[in-house]
């Protein structure tokens, strides 16, 4: 049966994530197995003890039923309390801990170009909650479950024992369930697709309308774009109301044959008492055993949607966890240097077929300064990412000082590299944290020398608690000018030899500008430097100029030379020095 | 229970009364049935005439019809609410002022319209009819046991007594613990995220592990904390879970009826029937336990759609009057004062201008003096609390948004675009407009040619299924926008700001070309483009403090000319070194 099939697979997957903590989780699934049937046990023995009330009902053997029954129920207490002390006890926060921190070295380990297609903020949230989802359903309702799927067995046995047509009677009404159920699922999969399509208009319906507001209104179209949203609202509820409505037929056949199966039981039991030999004191025995089983199949419709999410988070989780970290190669040179070599290297985008980076050679000396020049999309950000080792390149190879970069660690790479990003990413924690980071040891003073060649010493220090202030707290006002700083601040008190460095293009307004590039300058000095350029004014002093277009070299050399070579490199120039001089009289 | 929802809820209400009516007829009808079973069956004369068992069957059928018709009910009920909701929060969205949306996020309000009424699903369409049944069930099969003997209901009530006794101590301190619970589970959550989506800043800079400490210790700590709760509570929740299993409760009731009998005040038939309740009245109760978790989360999503729906629209008059406007209005502003909601400090102060009919007026000055309040203002993004904005002297809130809107076109830094066509995009709010005068639009913008190079031109879709624009081109497509709008004044506010450096000459020709027979008012940090205005306004600190034309400015030592200096230099600044024999000529 498909639906067994799956949760059977969602509930060995549970199983496998579990870890470490496997082992009790598995004894404390076969505790409740063995409760179950003890459960069931005691259930049944309630025929016995109901025949004692045709004789005397004080007689001595009633004693020995009695005591077997509380000895179990004592038994059964117990196997439940060690049960229960996986989901609440040490092991449970020890899983959630386990689950937690893979999950945190699984994000620190696996490739940055796989973990890109995590960084829109609702996939990350769903995959930070998959730990919860995970864990949530894990010991109780599981227990619940092991307890249904147990219980009806024995109590199966129980009636074969009893009588045997009411086993058949049983049998009967489980296999009556089995197509009808098929046939729900069916249903519930076909509309599946729909459903999901449905939703993802919707969805994507209300981002453009709260996104697009503002453009809305300045062109009076709110009107509009409110009825079309309330058309794809709609049209997800007549998909919702339908496949409802479709499904009550399913449904209410599933329901009656479910619950008066039970009362087919019992009415069988009746007409055995009457035209067979059955007692009439198994009569009320039998309604509590059998309406006990109708009871938590109630319940287990409860427990769907929390194991559904449960299915989700583990595939999420697992789809993260299976991803290989990049490999390290046996290095078979030493590094010389700080230099930066490119070696024919070739790279494309997962899910591309044009190459990003197309047989690229390019050497960058020791403490030189090489700006990468292009027009948007030529791969000068790319060529900085395959440094830090975003993703490994399809073919040729990038080294430092002579060292292919794939033989260093995560960690000894990263050590020598200092990056400053186009977009700041500054952390919900202090100032002083946000630039120590680079060097967890730096003192104070270190800290605050870094902050002043970054020239964002003096604008912290006028904080209300100073370096101490949390970016949370400040909420928006820093601006972007000074959020370049501290970014910059904490590249220079990293102090690696090799800086790469993506100029901000963001309006910055002239003052903070400056102080933007006096801090660049500062960090620049006596090291390798690489810079994407994206005012050609900046670098006209560097060491070598790469012109970048669809991924290769067209133009290399130092300012001068490349004017006079009146190529692509010339006309950006021209381009970069008509708009200097434009104000928008001179169109007139 | 005081729960938000059911105020949200009101336009399905008479359903969901249906449906949890439904729930709890079907609840007794089963009641109704077991209760004649097992009175029946030791009654001897009962099993010569078997009507009786045909009426229970009957009595099940209709039990189980009437349950699954509530939850359709109910499911029914809650698609409509999610679109009556989510129809409610896009229109409050239309008469919101927009300063909310640039104050809470854009995000934060898509998610209140998808999640948060999605959130509330849970509530209305599953847990409406159970709860009906939750609170029904105890109360009448207690009720029906104590018809059948007072002494043996006394008996079960004095057991449930004690289990909920123990139930109670298990769940002491648990409110607090659990808000301590999700407070840092959220943490965990939190900061995954930031890890996440900063990891290039993480692995550059995480020599020392920092900020992987600051997620492991979250970790540690959430695990401190579970580990502390659940040696606080985890013996009594365990003992009070297995107390509410039926074999205790059928032991508890078993001993009492046996000795009741024993005591001779007992029928075997009363006992039957307190036996087969008993079992059921203790198995509603933990459902009701995972049911609150939904609950708890539809309530928290419920509270954030009412504070939001509570927010006051932007204040509109009833009637506006008709206005004609004059070809080139004018702008006057007048003893402006503005300060954010929750902030002490004015954002804009005593402010006084006129914008002249045609006149290109800039507002200049360092990053958060106010300008760019200002230039939100005059869409009305917010109210000043002091002073007014006029339109050829008319109050711009004595007009209605199509009024003021019908004057204005505003470009700003960011521009968004739908997930439509181009010339959709491009025509937005003007539908019928041709597709000639939206190409020459086009053209004007300099985005002409780059659209037609596109394999499907006008008609390429744009956003996650179509063409991936860069920044400067998106702003060239927000300006031949606003030509195709051809509306009087123009507020443009670093409308060049995220230009490609390669393309960034077609840009500003482009707003260039919107500026011209128009009354405009502009911010641009690139000073040199905005050096023939008619008038520069330089603030500071949300003073008007200077105001001339580029020559008066620079003429006299000033503000300007401190900005116009700095300008001069970060344009000749060389990486390498600031001396001035590298400089460049």
């Amino acid at each position: 049966m498909h639906k067994q099939a799956t949760l059977w697979q969602s509930f060995q997957h549970m199983r496998q994530l579990a870890g470490k903590q496997q082992k009790p989780l598995d004894r404390t699934l076969s505790q409740s197995a063995i409760a179950a049937m003890l459960e069931g046990a005691i259930l049944l023995a309630l025929f016995p003890v109901a025949m004692l009330f045709e004789s005397d009902l004080m007689a001595g053997n009633v004693t020995s039923w009695l005591i077997f029954i509380l000895f179990g129920l004592a038994v059964h207490f117990a196997l439940n309390w060690h049960a229960l002390s996986f989901s609440h006890g040490q092991p449970y926060a020890e899983l959630v801990y386990e689950l937690h921190e893979k999950l945190s070295q699984q994000l620190h380990r696996m490739p940055l170009s796989r973990l890109s297609q995590y960084r829109d903020g609702e996939v990350a949230n769903a995959l930070a909650a998959s730990v919860e989802h995970i864990t949530m359903p894990m010991g109780t309702l599981v227990q619940v479950l092991v307890r249904l799927a147990v219980l009806p067995c024995m109590v199966f046995l129980g009636l074969l024992w009893i009588d045997w047509r009411l086993a058949a009677v049983m049998a009967t009404v489980i296999l009556a369930l089995w197509p009808i159920n098929k046939l729900k699922q069916k249903m519930t999969e076909a509309n599946f697709a729909k459903l999901s399509q449905a939703m993802i208009n919707s969805n994507s319906a209300i981002l453009g309308y709260s996104q697009g507001m503002a453009v809305l209104r300045a062109c009076n179209a709110t009107n509009g774009a409110g009825n079309r949203l309330r058309q794809r609202i709609q049209q997800l509820c007549d998909i919702q109301t339908r496949s409802e409505k479709r499904n009550i037929a399913s449904n209410i056949s599933y329901g009656l044959v479910a619950e008066l199966g039970v009362w087919a039981m019992l009415t069988t039991a009746v007409l055995l008492v009457i035209y067979s030999d059955l007692s009439v004191l198994y009569l009320p025995v039998l309604a509590i055993i059998m309406l006990r089983l109708v009871e938590p199949l109630g319940t287990f419709a409860f427990m769907l949607p929390i194991f559904s999410l449960m299915r989700l988070g583990a595939k999420r989780y697992s789809d993260l966890m299976d991803i290989n970290p990049l490999p390290t190669l046996g290095h078979t040179r030493q590094q010389q240097d700080s230099s930066i070599t490119f070696k024919q290297v070739h790279f494309s985008y997962p899910g591309t077929n044009n190459p990003a980076i197309n047989d690229l050679s390019l050497h960058c000396q020791a403490n030189s300064i090489t700006a990468l020049v292009g027009p948007s999309g030529s791969g000068k950000s790319t060529l900085i990412k395959l440094i830090t080792r975003y993703d490994d390149v399809a073919n040729g190879s990038i080294s430092i000082g002579g060292r292919d970069i794939r033989s260093f660690s995560q960690s000894e790479l990263m050590s020598q590299i200092a990056v400053v990003f186009q977009d700041v990413y500054l952390f919900d924690d202090s100032i002083l944290n946000n630039i120590a980071m680079a060097k967890p040891s730096a003192s104070q003073a270190e800290i605050e020398a870094a902050a002043k060649a970054a020239n964002c010493h003096d604008f912290i220090s006028q904080l209300p608690n100073g370096y101490h202030t949390k970016i949370g707290e400040l909420g928006g006002k820093l601006s972007g000018g000074q959020r370049q700083r501290i970014s910059i601040a904490r590249a220079i008190l990293k102090n690696a030899p090799i800086v790469l460095l993506d100029e901000p293009t963001a309006a910055l307004d002239s003052e903070s500008e400056i102080q933007v590039q006096r801090a660049m300058a500062e960090l620049a000095k006596g090291r390798t430097l690489i810079i994407i350029a994206h005012r050609l004014s900046t670098i006209v002093a560097a060491d070598q100029i790469v012109v970048l277009d669809d991924g290769a070299i067209v133009e290399q050399g130092q300012h001068r030379s490349l004017l006079e070579e009146k190529g692509l490199y010339h006309s950006l120039w021209q381009a970069q020095m008509r708009t200097k001089q434009w104000h928008f009289n001179s169109v007139e | 229970m005081k729960n938000p929802i059911w105020a949200l809820m009101h336009s399905v209400r008479g359903r969901i009364y249906a449906a949890m009516a439904g729930s709890a007829t079907s609840y007794l009808l089963n009641l109704a049935a077991m209760v004649m079973f097992a009175y029946n069956i030791t009654q001897p004369q009962a099993l010569t005439n078997l009507t009786w068992l045909l009426i229970c069957l009957l009595l099940v059928a209709a039990s189980t019809v009437l349950r699954l018709a509530s939850f359709t009910i109910s499911h029914l009920a809650s698609y409509k609410l999610e679109v009556d909701l989510r129809s409610q929060i896009a229109d409050k969205l239309a008469s919101l002022p927009l300063g909310y949306i640039t104050e809470h996020g854009s995000g934060r309000v898509a998610k209140l319209m998808q999640y948060n009424v999605t959130n509330l699903h849970a509530f209305v369409a599953d847990s409406t009819p159970m709860l009906a049944k939750l609170y029904v069930a105890p109360l009448a099969s207690l009720l029906v046991c104590a018809v059948f003997s007072w002494q043996l209901s006394l008996w079960l009530i004095t057991g449930l007594t004690v289990g909920f006794v123990v139930l109670s101590r298990a769940m002491q301190g648990h409110g607090d613990t659990s808000a301590l619970y999700e407070e840092k589970n959220a943490a965990f959550n939190q900061q995954a995220v930031e890890y996440i989506q900063a990891m290039s800043v993480v692995r550059a800079f995480d020599s020392g592990s920092q900020s992987y400490d600051r997620l492991h210790n979250t970790t540690v700590e959430f695990k401190e904390l579970l580990t502390r709760w659940l040696a606080a509570s985890g013996h009594s929740v365990r003992f009070a879970m297995w107390l509410f299993t039926p074999l205790p409760v059928l032991l508890w009731v078993g001993l009492g009826g046996w000795w009741l009998m024993h005591l001779q005040v007992l029928e075997l038939s009363a006992l039957a029937v307190v036996l087969l309740l008993s079992g059921g009245l203790v198995e509603g109760i933990m459902p009701l336990m995972w049911l609150n978790h939904a609950i708890k989360r539809s309530q928290v999503a419920a509270t954030d759609i009412q504070q939001m729906l509570a927010q006051p629209s932007l204040p509109e008059p009833a009637q506006p009057e008709p206005v004609k406007f004059s070809k080139t209005p004018s702008i006057a502003v007048e003893n402006l004062s503005f300060r954010y909601a929750g902030q002490q400090a004015w954002a804009l102060q005593n402010m006084s201008f006129n914008i002249e009919p045609g006149q290109i007026v800039a507002l200049v000055g360092a990053s958060g003096s106010g300008k760019s309040t200002l230039a939100r203002l005059l869409p009305r993004f917010w109210d000043p609390e002091h002073g007014r904005i006029c339109i050829d002297g008319h109050d711009i809130r004595h007009l209605s948004s199509e009024q003021l809107m019908s004057q204005m076109a505003f470009v700003f830094q960011d521009n968004y675009l739908f997930d439509e066509s181009l010339l959709d995009n491009l025509r937005l709010g003007y539908e019928h407009i041709d597709q000639a005068l939206v190409e020459d639009a086009a053209k004007a913008a300099q985005i002409h040619d780059f659209i037609v190079s596109l394999p499907d031109g006008y008609q390429t879709m744009v956003g996650a299924g179509g063409v991936r624009l860069s920044g400067g081109q998106r702003q060239r497509i927000a300006i031949a926008r606003a030509l195709v709008q051809d509306k009087p004044i123009l507020v443009l506010d670093e409308a060049t700001a995220y230009a490609d450096p390669d393309n960034e000459h077609l840009l500003m020709q482009a707003v260039a070309q919107l500026m011209q027979g128009r009354t405009v008012l502009i911010i641009a940090h690139k000073l040199n483009t905005i050096k023939d205005a008619d008038q520069i306004l330089v603030i500071d600190h949300g003073q008007l403090i200077e105001r001339g034309t580029h020559d008066e400015l620079l003429a006299k030592p000033s503000r300007y000319s401190q900005l116009w200096q700095a300008y001069e230099n970060s344009q000749t600044w060389l990486l390498t070194d600031d001396s001035e024999e590298q400089r460049y000529a």
